[in-house]
């Protein structure tokens, strides 16, 4: 049997070996050489830092205790591989536009960057991860036990044996993981490192297997029939553990600070998690493939109280195979390490980021410019950190008595970490998630699961708290902290799942409903649940009074002075100027949070920036970012009405032309019907007579004179009707010539009566009021001329008085002058009044000979020479009011 | 072939809990045995990563070029699944 000095040598050279690897891959990374370090393979192997020494060792013990029951800790982890473009792909592209650091960073940064959230959930998570370091230390301590040999005298003291693993992790994970600082830079070093240690663990494993399977049990085929005859040969696994196990390895699988840490913040290419969806799935198949042969075997063939959670170790060693244990060992050793390596840097980082840093601020009251180099204090803290988180693994481990199973060590640790789920998942696909919601989930999980799994887990037997555990806290039975509100009967670990969850997810819910959230959560929020639609935009900086000077100390301090100077040249240079500092523009601002929050997480570098930007965490420009979103949609819905509005206006406008046209083909065709009226009747009375003369040869001559003058008289009415049509055409289009003349208005009316009265059929008596006034117009005489002689020849022919009279009188009016027609014959009827002035419109059908369009005519001449026409009636008479152009009226000296 | 790589999950779920249904309150020799039941586990196992490699090798690079692309060419980024918010 190898002796214990071999066994310690052995694990120290592996370890140096590890470190060297690690060494290595930074310089190549450092040299820009290390692109396959960034491979595909590299993300899915780190990700088997989920496979434990639980996985190694507890896996067998898993399943000699309960059968199939293990293998639920790898389904629920592949079922989250395979929906990774549900939930992995999100998370790892929020946590690339964010710079999340860490789940407490990201659930802080979730809900509004919220410090106090940031705090709980990293106490929560080093509360919940202590049993589990536990666990990897118990599995060390173990395994060296197994080596120093059986039997109490021969054995090496487990209280020194656990304290030196202790320190020696501690100072391997410090020596490698806190050199650097900028968790986003990630530590490539140790993750090449863990992916080496992936590989041991799986070959070691592996090996023992192949080894049980055809070295011991005799080819697939017969160890099929051994594990069916064996104890645990059938099936008996409980349903409800078997779903409430496979729900928290999930949920522990997204939520365990060191699987975020590989997962996320580790995540080179978002690309790498669509090949690890079905790569990691494989890994963890492998791993656990040969857990049944290897369990059956160790309970065939070794003496019954074995631990079987050391089977993987101890059935190589009582077969002799010394190489093959001492490689079981260091897979085992592999798995312990590289968890604990990363769950406490993971954890590290939380506890300088979300505790340590803030605290540090506050102390300092004069904030980040006047405090000292912070990165020493994020260091020193993230190594004592380690030293503190692994200090409390060890005391758990003595407090429990280092007796209980593996598994049953880690469950314990899932659970706890389970709780971030609801607040996680929340955060990410709803946004109506607030952080008082969140707050209330989270830690009324954290109790419950504290209260009826955490603590029966570490109080013994005998203390005087085991009453508590018997019959409930005061005797009170529905207090029971495994039952309950009395609901007896339920699996420890069921009842746990089943409470913490449960009213974990009602309060975050409930809660979260009944809470507004803040305007910086509501901006958070958007950005995370649509973390697709806009990864780059987070909420800015204005930069009031920042100076560049002041900013540039404060990232020396956290970044060291080369980064630093090298970021503000690198802007400088982008902001289109040689300066070495650059302007502190809001982009800046947000750059440069974003790279300080790599180092110190979210909260702390926004409270640092708003301290030298010098603003509240929230002001106006997020209020008005806030209602950014809100204004897009009140402007597109603007717009919208906007355009409906146009689109109204212009079916107005098109419905109005439309009546217009239809008016207008209206108005043609009466006027068509009503011209082609007028011409026939003319037209067929000369035809008929046309028609007498040419065919009665015996016509007596008065006849025949008769005949011929009626025809002439229509021919003349004809011709004057044309006439007519042609004028009101030609000024219907605008297109008459006016011909300008300087005369006198008395001259042009004395010319229109002249003319009426020589082809007047009746005498009347014309009465001129007025005219010695001396008016003189420059206009065109013969226009006016045709309108007074037309108002003059109507009164003659309509004129029905028995002494017909027109008084004809010129009067001023305002600036203008106004000539009245006035006679004394029936008033038209009012219904005429409108029509008067339309083509074709006679009052009395029945007489006149006229076509009915003098006085349109009329009306279109006054309109062209720039006065009006109108009618006013009287009670006993007609009067035409022919307005003279004011501006030409001159009237005479 | 999307809505093939959103489903699987909801396939695996549904035929890793069949177990559930194992009787288990019956007598010794009426139980499901072991090696049935590592098979059944392991078979769905070995089903759901080939499929998941089949539609991972199908799918190539199109949802993480999309939006690099988009994001590239300065274009509004939209996500490309727009079902996605159904998720929560």
């Amino acid at each position: 049997m190898a002796s214990l000095n071999v066994l310690v040598a052995v694990s120290l050279g592996y370890v140096a070996f590890l470190f060297l690897i690690a060494f290595w891959a930074e310089r190549a990374a450092l040299r820009r050489r290390g692109g396959w370090l960034r491979s595909p393979v590299v993300y899915t192997l780190s990700l088997s830092i989920y496979c434990t020494a639980w996985t190694f060792f507890g896996a067998v013990g898993f399943a000699v205790r309960s059968g199939m029951e293990f293998v639920t800790i790898y389904l629920g982890p592949s079922l989250v591989m395979i929906a990774w473009w549900w939930i992995l792909r999100r998370l790892v592209r929020i946590g690339k536009a964010q710079r999340v650091t860490s789940v407490a960073d990201l659930i802080s940064a979730r809900y509004g960057k919220s410090s106090a959230l940031a705090s709980i959930v990293t106490l929560m998570a080093v509360i919940g991860i202590t049993p589990y370091i536990a666990l990897q230390l118990q599995s060390v301590i173990q395994a060296f036990e197994i080596f120093a040999g059986p039997g109490e005298g021969a054995g090496l003291n487990t209280v020194w044996a656990g304290f030196w693993a202790t320190v020696g992790l501690a100072l391997f994970t410090v020596l490698f993981g806190t050199r650097t600082l900028n968790a986003q830079e990630r530590h490539d070093g140790v993750v090449i490192a863990i992916a080496v240690e992936a590989v041991v663990k799986l070959v070691a494993l592996l090996a023992v297997g192949v080894f049980v399977v055809w070295g011991l049990g005799g080819g697939p085929a017969q160890m099929m029939a051994r594990i069916d005859a064996s104890d645990i040969g059938r099936w008996e696994v409980d349903g409800a553990r078997w779903v409430a196990l496979t729900v928290v390895a999930a949920a522990a699988f997204l939520c365990l600070p060191r699987m975020f840490q590989v997962l996320v913040v580790e995540n080179h290419d978002e690309r790498h998690v669509q090949i690890a969806s079905w790569a990691f799935p494989l890994y963890l198949m492998l791993m656990s493939l040969f857990v049944v042969p290897i369990a059956v075997m160790g309970l065939e063939l070794l003496p019954p109280g074995s631990n079987p959670d050391l089977f993987v170790l101890t059935l190589p060693l009582s077969q002799g195979r010394e190489g093959l244990a001492m490689l079981s060992f260091l897979g085992g050793f592999s798995s312990a390490t590289s968890m604990v390596i990363v769950a406490t840097l993971a954890l590290a980082t939380m506890v300088s980021n979300h505790i340590v840093m803030p605290v540090f601020l506050r102390a300092r009251a004069g904030g980040a410019t006047v405090s000292g180099d912070v990165r020493d204090v994020v260091i020193l803290s993230r190594r004592l950190t380690i030293l503190g988180i692994l200090l409390l693994g060890y005391i758990y481990f003595r407090i429990s008595g280092g007796g209980a199973a593996l598994a049953a060590m880690g469950l314990i640790s899932f659970v706890g970490v389970a709780q971030f789920l609801p607040a996680m998942l929340g955060g990410i696909f709803w946004r109506g998630a607030t952080r008082a919601g969140a707050l209330a989930g989270l830690s009324l999980g954290f109790v419950i699961w504290g209260y009826s799994f955490f603590l029966p887990s570490i109080v013994p037997g005998d203390s005087v708290l085991a009453g508590v555990f018997a019959d409930g806290p005061f005797g009170i039975g529905w207090l029971h902290p495994q039952a309950l509100f009395g609901i007896a009967g339920l699996d420890p670990m069921v009842h746990a799942v089943t409470w913490s969850l449960t009213l974990n997810t009602s309060a975050f819910v409930l809660v979260s409903l009944f809470t507004f959230p803040t305007p910086m959560e509501r901006l958070q929020g958007a950005q995370f649940v649509n973390v697709f639609d806009h990864s780059d935009a987070t909420q800015s900086w204005s930069s009031a009074s920042a100076t560049s000077e002041d900013l540039m100390i404060m990232t020396q301090r956290i970044l060291g002075a080369d980064e630093a100077q090298s970021l503000f040249r690198k802007a400088a240079r982008e902001q289109g100027h040689g300066r070495a500092l650059p302007d502190p523009t809001p982009s800046f601002l947000l750059h440069l949070e974003r790279e300080l929050a790599a180092s110190v997480g979210a909260a702390t570098a926004h409270a640092m920036v708003s301290q030298l930007v010098g603003r509240a965490a929230v002001s106006v420009d997020d209020l008005m970012a806030v209602a950014d979103e809100s204004a897009q949609i009140l402007e597109y819905s603007n717009q919208l009405e906007a355009k409906s509005a146009e689109l109204a206006q212009t079916a107005r406008q098109l419905r109005e032309a439309n009546e217009k046209l239809t008016a207008l083909s209206v108005q043609k065709d009466a006027f068509l019907s009503q011209v082609s009226h007028e011409l026939r009747t003319p037209m067929t009375s000369i035809r008929s007579f046309s028609e007498i003369l040419r065919d009665g040869a015996d016509l007596a001559p008065k006849d025949l004179r008769r005949y011929a003058s009626i025809i002439h008289d229509d021919a003349l009415r004809l011709t004057r009707l044309l006439d007519d049509l042609l004028d009101l055409s030609v000024f219907e289009n605008g297109q008459v010539s006016l011909n300008m003349t300087r005369g006198r208005v008395a001259d042009a009316l004395a010319n229109a009566i002249r003319t009426a009265e020589a082809s007047g059929r009746r005498g009347m008596t014309i009465r001129q009021v007025g005219f010695d006034a001396d008016l003189w117009l420059t206009r065109d005489h013969d226009r006016l001329g045709q309108v007074f002689l037309n108002l003059v020849t109507n009164a003659q022919k309509y004129c029905d008085a028995e002494a017909p009279l027109l008084e004809i009188s010129l009067e001023r009016a305002g600036d203008g002058w106004q000539v009245h027609f006035t006679d004394n014959g029936a008033p038209i009827p009012e219904t005429a009044h409108r029509l008067i002035f339309e083509k074709f419109a006679r009052v009395d059908q029945s007489r006149g000979t006229g076509a009915g369009l003098g006085l349109a005519i009329c009306r279109e001449i006054m309109a062209r020479l720039g006065g009006e026409i109108s009618f006013v009636p009287l009670p006993d008479g007609n009067r035409f009011v022919v307005t003279l152009p004011h501006a030409q009226a001159l009237a005479a000296q | 072939m999307m809505d093939g790589l959103r489903l699987l999950p909801i396939v695996g779920c549904l035929l890793w809990m069949l177990p559930l249904f194992w009787q288990v309150d019956v007598p010794e020799g009426d139980l499901v045995r072991m090696s049935s039941a590592i098979l059944f586990v392991f078979g769905v196992w070995v089903l759901l990563i080939v499929v998941s490699f089949v539609l991972s090798r199908m799918l190539g690079q199109v949802p993480f070029r999309d939006t690099t692309l988009l994001r590239e060419t300065g274009a509004a980024p939209k996500a490309e699944e727009p079902d996605d918010g159904a998720a929560g």
